[in-house]
Formats: C-alpha cells, sequence, structure tokens
C-alpha cells in the first residue's frame, strides 16, 4: 500500500492493559486502518495528542490506575479531543455500566469477546457519522461561493474576540471591504463572471490575512471583511492596504468602473471593547470608514 | 487431543495450517469465527496469550499472599478476556469462578485456576504446533 492510500486509512487509538486484547485489535483491523495503540488510561491521553489525531479511539473500560470512564471523561473536557468518538470495548453487559458509559461520553459499546467483523462495522458507522457531522458542521461556517468563511461564522468569531479582547484591553480590528461598481459589472459581464470575481477577490483576503487568530469572512453579497485580533489602527490598515493592492493587482477588466478594472474600497475599524460596549460598535465604526472610502472616491482604504 | 480428528477449519486469509476442533476445555471454533476466519492471528493471539499468561497462577498467588485481593482480582479479569479471544473458555470460567472467591475472600478455589490455566497452555501450545 503506497503511502498517499495509506493516509486515507483512519488512524484509530486502541487503548488496552491485556497485550492479547492489543495484538487483536492493531493486528485484526490493520487491513482497514492505522493503529496507534495504548497500555495504560495515562499513556492513552498522551496518544490522543501525539500528532495526528486519531479519528475514533477504542478504550477498555477496566484497566488499572486510571480507568476507561476517566480518560473518556477527560478526553470529552480537552477541546482537541472532546470531538473524538470515543467506542467502549467491555465484558461488563450490565445496564448501569453502559449508562454510565454513555454519560461520559461514549458513542458505543462493543462486547467481550470481540468480534472483529462486528468491531470493524460498529467503528466504521461512528467515523462515517463523524465525517458527516464535521464535513455539515465546516459547511455551516463556510460561504459556499468563495470558501472562506461566511457571515455565521464571522458573527460567531466576532462574539468569541469582542469578549477575549475585553478581558485582555486589547484591540480588536475590522476591516469591512466592499467591490466598486459590482453590480455595474454584474450588469456587463454577467452573474458567472461576477462570481468568479468574488472568488478571486476572496483569495485575495484569505491570502492578507494570514495569522490563525485572524479571520477572513464573506459578510454578505459583494462585502467582506477581515478582523484581526490584538491589531491596532496601523497594523490593520496595513492589512486593508494590501487587500486593496491586491485586488488592484488582479486587473480584472471592468468596463463600467472608471478604473476600468475591479477595485474594492475599504472602512477600516478598530475598538478596545469595554463592558458597556456592543460588537455592534467595531461594525459601526468600520461601516462609517467605508462609506468614506466610498464618498473620497473608492479604490482606497479610510482609517 | 488423543482420538480428536484433525479438521480443516475454513481459512479466508492467510494460511492452510488445520487447526483440531473438540479441544477440551477450548471453543475453537468459535474464536475463529470472531477472528473472520483468519487462522494465523488465532495462532499468533495464542502464542502471545502463552508467553503473556503462562505465569499468572503465579502471579495471582502472590497478590492474594501480599494481602493485595483487588489486584489479584484485576489479574484474573484480564486473563479471563485474553482467554475469552482465544477460545480457552473452561479457563476462562475458572478465572471467573476464582475471581467470585477472592471476592467473597477465599483464596481455595484458586487451585482450579491453576490448573485449567496449565491445562489451557497446553492445548495453546499443541494447537500453535499442529
Amino acid at each position: 500500500m503506497n503511502a498517499h492510500a495509506d493516509r486515507r486509512r483512519p488512524l484509530l487509538l486502541v487503548v488496552d492493559d491485556e497485550p492479547v486484547n492489543l495484538h487483536l485489535m492493531s493486528h485484526g483491523l490493520q487491513e482497514d486502518f492505522r493503529l496507534r495503540t495504548a497500555d495504560s488510561g495515562e499513556r492513552a491521553l498522551e496518544a490522543a495528542t501525539a500528532g495526528e489525531r486519531p479519528e475514533l479511539i477504542v478504550l477498555d473500560v477496566m484497566m488499572p490506575g486510571m480507568d476507561g470512564y476517566e480518560v473518556c471523561r477527560r478526553l470529552k473536557t480537552r477541546p482537541e479531543t472532546r470531538d473524538i468518538p470515543v467506542i467502549f470495548v467491555t465484558s461488563q453487559s450490565d445496564e448501569a455500566a453502559e449508562m454510565r458509559g454513555l454519560a461520559v461520553g461514549a458513542v458505543d459499546f462493543i462486547a467481550k469477546p470481540v468480534n472483529l467483523r462486528v468491531t470493524r462495522a460498529r467503528i466504521l458507522t461512528h467515523i462515517n457519522l463523524k465525517r458527516n457531522a464535521d464535513r455539515l458542521a465546516r459547511m455551516s461556517r463556510e460561504d459556499a461561493l468563495t470558501g472562506i468563511a461566511n457571515r455565521r461564522s464571522f458573527d460567531e468569531t466576532l462574539t468569541h474576540e469582542w469578549r477575549r479582547s475585553a478581558r485582555t484591553s486589547s484591540p480588536l480590528a475590522l476591516v469591512m471591504v466592499d467591490v466598486d461598481f459590482f453590480k455595474q459589472y454584474n450588469d456587463r459581464y454577467g452573474h458567472g463572471a461576477g462570481d468568479i470575481c468574488l472568488k478571486r477577490i476572496a483569495a485575495v483576503m484569505a491570502s492578507a490575512v494570514r495569522r490563525p487568530s485572524d479571520l477572513a469572512a464573506r459578510y454578505g453579497g459583494e462585502e467582506f471583511a477581515a478582523l484581526l485580533a490584538d491589531t491596532p489602527l496601523d497594523g490593520a490598515s496595513r492589512i486593508a492596504e494590501i487587500v486593496r493592492t491586491g485586488v488592484d493587482r488582479l486587473a480584472i477588466p471592468h468596463d463600467a468602473s472608471p478604473a476600468g478594472r475591479v477595485t474594492v474600497s475599504c472602512g477600516v475599524g478598530v475598538v478596545v471593547p469595554q463592558a458597556d460596549m456592543a460588537p455592534t460598535e467595531l461594525i459601526g465604526a468600520a461601516d462609517r470608514k467605508l462609506y468614506a472610502a466610498k464618498a473620497e472616491g473608492r479604490n482606497r482604504v479610510a482609517a | 487431543m488423543a482420538g480428536a480428528a484433525p479438521i480443516m477449519m475454513m481459512n479466508t486469509t492467510r494460511s492452510n495450517s488445520p487447526l483440531h476442533d473438540a479441544r477440551p476445555g477450548f471453543d475453537v471454533a468459535g474464536a475463529l469465527d470472531r477472528l473472520g476466519g483468519n487462522i494465523p492471528l488465532l495462532h499468533d493471539l495464542m502464542c502471545r496469550f502463552v508467553r503473556e499468561h503462562a505465569d499468572s497462577a503465579d502471579d495471582v498467588d502472590a497478590l492474594v499472599a501480599a494481602r493485595k485481593p483487588a489486584h489479584a482480582v484485576a489479574a484474573l479479569h484480564r486473563l479471563k478476556g485474553a482467554a475469552r479471544i482465544v477460545g480457552a473458555v473452561a479457563l476462562a470460567s475458572a478465572a471467573q469462578r476464582a475471581e467470585d472467591l477472592l471476592m467473597t475472600g477465599d483464596a481455595a478455589g484458586l487451585a482450579d485456576f491453576r490448573g485449567a490455566l496449565d491445562a489451557a497452555c497446553v492445548q495453546c501450545r499443541s494447537i500453535t504446533r499442529a
């Protein structure tokens, strides 16, 4: 199996203190999965976050030291592991044991002695469910046309960053970007060309906003937004200028624009959030500057 | 096992080695079925079982002598699970009985467990040599 095909096989973490069980799982499932193993609860917690995240964890319940319930409980409290499905392997078939496992976050149980066909099928079912859930979650935050964050994602991130900036008393910046004469572009070149234009501008936004804490989003229609954490006015203005010149350099022809090509106007707002302020104040500040940029002749940054 | 006719188990994977059915205290067919007919894997697991657990009765005795019954019960529980994987049903039952006895404070039943463990290891060695 080549490396590419191998990477496509889901990575499992199998946790069991019994070597015969570990051998069974790691050798019996190796044709369908890549396996990482741990022989104790403590090692399981390390293995769950070491490098590539496992797509699913198969966890023995009874282990000396930290048992499977406690491992699962801890996994579910950590942001980096809380979404990994956990299947318990147990010889305890009583209702109380299953209820306890479900209460700490397990998605399923496999009874000992393990049947490999059933185990493989259950693991694949839960991995597929998780992948579909991830895909839906991603789609719900992504703009379908441009692939960058959508308005919902922007609103959530703004709320989160607003609170964080208020806690740290740090400046939160917003760059609002509007495509100049976009209605005329659509009228002149058609909506298909308009979509391509928006995609190319979104790519400029994404390449200009690179820090993990920042967000480039499609705000709506032909309007984009860049939310920049812990960024003062000069830094935000610089990002806005990178976006403006980036779009300008695309040199997308636009006969209905005085510039003869597609351009954007940018408004920059910066706020250090206070307890008596709302995130809409930041949007309002950036919006006012955007209108100023439009009023001053477009294809410019107002800060 | 004397008198037991060797039969060819279903073999969907990598080996043509025969397994003997009707081993006393063993459900080889059931174990093999749970493994999807993977005879080499069952062989590996039996070898691993013997390597890991042949001395487990001594370990359990030592834990009981050290007044660590909970640890002894845990060791028996682990072994019971491994025994079920390789089809050693009589040993799994003996381990369960030993667990039950220890939890009631009675260590006298451990002799049965030791005998069942020794017999299972003999059978595993015999099967994997077949």
